[in-house]
């Protein structure tokens, strides 16, 4: 009993502390919908991968089912309009969406968050000519902008990326520009002012790391905007082009055909329905996780 | 019996009889009373029309309206042989085959009641030459055509020029001795002069000096000029949502027009839209106006449909498809590539090999699902029409893989010749997307390269390919006429301007305008050979990659009587009815 006691009287009496990613990772977890959005974007990255190097049958092989025909054994998801493999192109298209999601949001930070926490930080002449740029690009709109350049440089996935990135980068840099302007002022910054860190070393090693967490939000909720964005300019006809399939141009393809094969607007608009829900939902999680205060 | 059995019996007898004789001598119901009282004949066209100006008229679309409100001094029957319009007969022509004699019909009136004489005729045609259209080359043949067609003068200018018949609007091979007679002199010989003046809705149309003096560009747009002889006149437009014509009381003309209103909407711009709304009711048509492409996947439903397969009529039209080279580059054709035919043999096998890697009866199948169109294995002038080489006689319709991959080995070894291609096309016709995307796939599976595919609206596509603005396009022709002048002239030919205007693949070869100049002035079996001996050359140097020939598409309520097609045109407005329903 006496080693017992002594035991108890050595362990640590301060309370449990978890990190604040820990402290997240917790919270998501309970988030029922977050998790199943987790797996689902996982399997679908993954599937994505397997897709390059293997697919029922090839993406742009035409002939390989009778055009329009619907589900069957030998085509799960049935065939469009030139007979080509639906499944096949769903799993393709997959690719696209994913990288355009997640290509046009690493752009967006590399853009964005630099701009964001120049203009808070030091505000002023800086911050007045980023905002009045900000406010310019929100006054015209996105999809004119990103028609305009794709006509100057032309329909393929980079610039694709790159015209969506050209009208969604405000969004981060206001919000990292929302969240410098209030760290600034925090006595953390102050006290790392006043020990003589540098404006850069403030900037990414004090400012940014607290502005993580809603930087993570954002970007996830870029995600899904992204994708619907590249869906409907290649609905459009003027995002990616054949024989490369998206999911949005699958689905315009088969809007012609909707009365008899069904199927071919159905795959592609329950795949894109899908993984938007998927990123939203995950998104809800991760702000919820992240920011717990913002909770309902 | 009883007296009145008797009776009974006679009564009967004599009512029977009654009834009996007035079943055979009878007079059958008249036509009339199954007619419906409202007698408006409505169906869609996709897009506005560009003009009703005969002089200037380019679409099909154009032309389907226009053969209802002019005519000329010969027309096309139902089966398409050339028969007197205005003219009171077939026109008497020299031993020479120069000379051609019309005598005009002396009831023929405008529909402003303005009387048609010679003077109308020799206006008509003196303008259509001078304001140089795209249909001004049908009368190409007659004398003093070429000094018109170098004509810079426009709108009124050019009117003042026509009135005081002043010589540089003036074509000299048109004469009229009397008020109705038209006497027209050719500069050589054309057996396919009638043809082309018998082309309705274009250049040989005959239009009111009175009417298109008011505004001599735009007549045509207002109600009230826009005057022709036809059974029916515009009462209404409204650009872009409707258009609406009114039978012409007193038509000289027959059959007399039973219909009193035809109603166009331009409103709806999809073919699929519109098929719905004629589904649902809204219109009593659908594929008249030029617009018989109906899309596979409705012709598809409409077959499985019972009530409705009967309404779908499948008619081969004079339509040909294939792809188009680039096959000159210079000031004026931009395009460059590699299938110039300056490149010599290299480019030939290049252009061999891109033929032979395309399986076109797979193209068909797939594409078409072998509804909407057939193989062209004949050359390009479609089956049935004259100048056809015959079935499996084009060798460039030929599937070929390996020898097309055995070609481009030779001409392009390191693949530098064929890298960065694109094919150009206009998606407004349901089939052009696909086909582009089956070429695509056809050229890299097959050959081993990529050639990106690029949409382009279609009057947009039109102008860049005759600009020589596309390395690879899609092309086509739709017959104007039953003879190979309107194939090898217009398409080929330095009467339109080739190599640098007016001409898709820049083709140009002093052999071939020399034996099409020969050809044109020829008829009969000389003339058919030369003009063979031409498709040969076009073939010898892989000018094209025959696709398809395509069918029209048409719908027509079960009500609606007398309305059909041609594999030329619409049957005209006048023999339609609607009936009760």
């Amino acid at each position: 009993m006496a080693a017992t006691a002594a035991a108890v009287v050595t362990r640590p009496i301060a309370p449990e502390q978890a990190s604040l990613w820990s402290d997240a990772w917790r919270r998501l977890r309970r988030n029922r919908m977050a998790l199943i959005s987790a797996v689902y974007l996982t399997l679908l990255v993954v599937v994505a991968i397997v897709a390059i190097f293997k697919t029922p049958y090839s993406y742009r092989a035409v002939g390989v089912a009778l055009p329009y025909s619907g589900p069957s054994a030998a085509n799960w998801l049935g065939a469009d309009i030139l007979g080509r493999d639906v499944l096949s192109r769903l799993l393709v298209g997959a690719q696209i969406s994913l990288i355009v999601g997640v290509g046009t949001q690493v752009l967006v930070l590399a853009v964005g968050v630099p701009i964001g926490l120049i203009a808070g930080y030091y505000k002023g002449v800086a911050d007045s000519v980023v905002s009045f740029i900000i406010n310019v690009f929100y006054g015209i709109p996105d999809l004119l902008v990103a028609m305009i350049l794709l006509l100057l440089l032309g329909p393929s996935l980079n610039n694709i990326i790159i015209a969506i990135v050209a009208t969604r980068w405000m969004d981060m840099t206001r919000l990292v520009r929302g969240q410098t302007l209030a760290l600034r002022e925090r006595e953390f910054i102050e006290a790392a002012r006043a020990s003589g860190a540098k404006p850069l070393k403030i900037l990414f090693g004090h400012i940014l790391p607290n502005a993580l967490g809603p930087i993570i939000v954002q970007a996830t909720f870029g995600v899904p905007a992204a994708i619907l964005f590249e869906a409907f300019l290649s609905f459009l006809g003027i995002g990616v082009q054949p024989p490369t399939p998206s999911w949005g141009s699958m689905a315009s393809d088969g809007l012609a055909a909707i009365r008899i094969a069904p199927h071919m607007v159905l795959a592609p608009s329950i795949a894109l329905s899908l993984t938007l829900m998927a990123f939203n939902f995950l998104g809800d999680g991760l702000r919820d996780a992240l920011d717990p205060r913002s909770r309902r | 019996m009883t007296p009145a059995s008797v009776r009974y019996l006679k009564a009967l007898c004599v009512g029977g009889v009654a009834i009996l004789v007035a079943i055979a001598c009878g007079n059958p119901t008249p036509q009339s009373s199954n007619l419906a009282s409202n007698q408006t004949l409505t169906f869609p066209i996709l897009a506005d029309f560009g003009t009703l100006d005969p002089a200037v008229s380019d679409a099909e679309t154009d032309q389907e309206i226009q053969q209802n409100m002019f005519d000329g001094l010969v027309k096309f029957d139902n089966n398409l042989n050339v028969v007197p319009d205005i003219a009171a007969s077939m026109p008497t022509v020299s031993s020479d085959g120069k000379t051609y004699t019309f005598k005009l019909r002396t009831d023929v009136t405008f529909s402003n009641g303005d009387k048609v004489t010679s003077k109308d005729v020799l206006y008509s045609w003196n303008r259509s030459a001078a304001m140089q259209g795209a249909y001004a080359t049908n009368l190409s043949a007659i004398e003093g055509y070429d000094k018109v067609s170098k004509n810079t003068a426009s709108g009124a200018a050019l009117e003042a020029l026509l009135e005081k018949n002043d010589p540089s609007v003036t074509l000299t091979g048109l004469t009229a001795p009397d008020a109705s007679t038209v006497m027209v002199k050719l500069a050589n010989p054309a057996g396919w002069f009638l043809p082309a003046i018998a082309l309705s809705g274009s250049t040989g149309e005959i239009v009111d000096v009175n009417a298109v003096k008011q505004d001599f560009d735009n007549w045509w747009t207002n109600p009230a000029t826009a005057i022709g002889t036809g059974p029916f006149k515009m009462t209404s437009r409204v650009p872009k949502q409707s258009v609406d014509f009114a039978a012409v009381s007193n038509w000289w003309g027959s059959p007399k027009p039973t219909l009193t209103k035809v109603h166009l909407d331009v409103s709806v711009t999809d073919p699929s839209t519109a098929i719905t709304k004629y589904e649902q009711g809204g219109y009593d048509v659908y594929g008249y106006g030029g617009y018989s492409n109906m899309p596979v996947a409705d012709i598809k439903r409409i077959q499985a449909t019972s009530n409705e397969s009967s309404q779908l009529l499948l008619q081969p039209k004079v339509r040909s498809y294939w792809v188009s080279f680039n096959m000159v580059h210079d000031a004026k054709r931009t395009a460059a590539g590699p299938f110039l035919l300056a490149n010599g043999q290299s480019a030939h096998d290049l252009r061999m090999a891109f033929a032979l890697a395309v399986d076109k009866a797979k193209l068909v199948t797939v594409v078409c699902q072998d509804i909407v169109c057939t193989q062209a294995t004949g050359g390009l002038i479609v089956k049935g029409l004259t100048g056809y080489l015959g079935d499996g006689q084009d060798p460039l319709a030929k599937f070929d893989a390996a020898q097309a991959k055995t070609l481009l080995k030779s001409a392009d070894p390191d693949g530098t010749k064929t890298k960065g291609l694109t094919y150009t096309y206009d998606p407004e016709n349901s089939l052009n997307k696909p086909t582009a995307e089956f070429l695509q796939s056809q050229w890299h599976d097959n050959l081993g390269v990529d050639v990106a595919i690029q949409p382009v609206s279609h009057s947009q596509f039109i102008k860049g390919r005759l600009k020589g603005q596309y390395v690879l396009s899609r092309d086509g022709w739709q017959a104007d006429y039953n003879h190979p002048q309107d194939w090898y002239d217009n398409l080929w030919g330095h009467v339109v301007g080739c190599p640098d205007s007016g001409c898709s693949t820049g083709y140009d070869t002093k052999a071939y305008d020399d034996l099409l100049d020969k050809a044109d002035t020829e008829s009969g079996d000389q003339a058919n050979a030369d003009y063979k001996a031409l498709a040969q050359m076009l073939i010898n140097d892989v000018v094209y990659i025959p696709l398809y020939y395509s069918k029209g598409a048409f719908l027509f309520k079960p009500y609606v009587k007398g309305a059909g097609t041609n594999n030329f045109s619409d049957f005209h407005w006048n023999e339609i009815q609607i009936l009760s329903h």
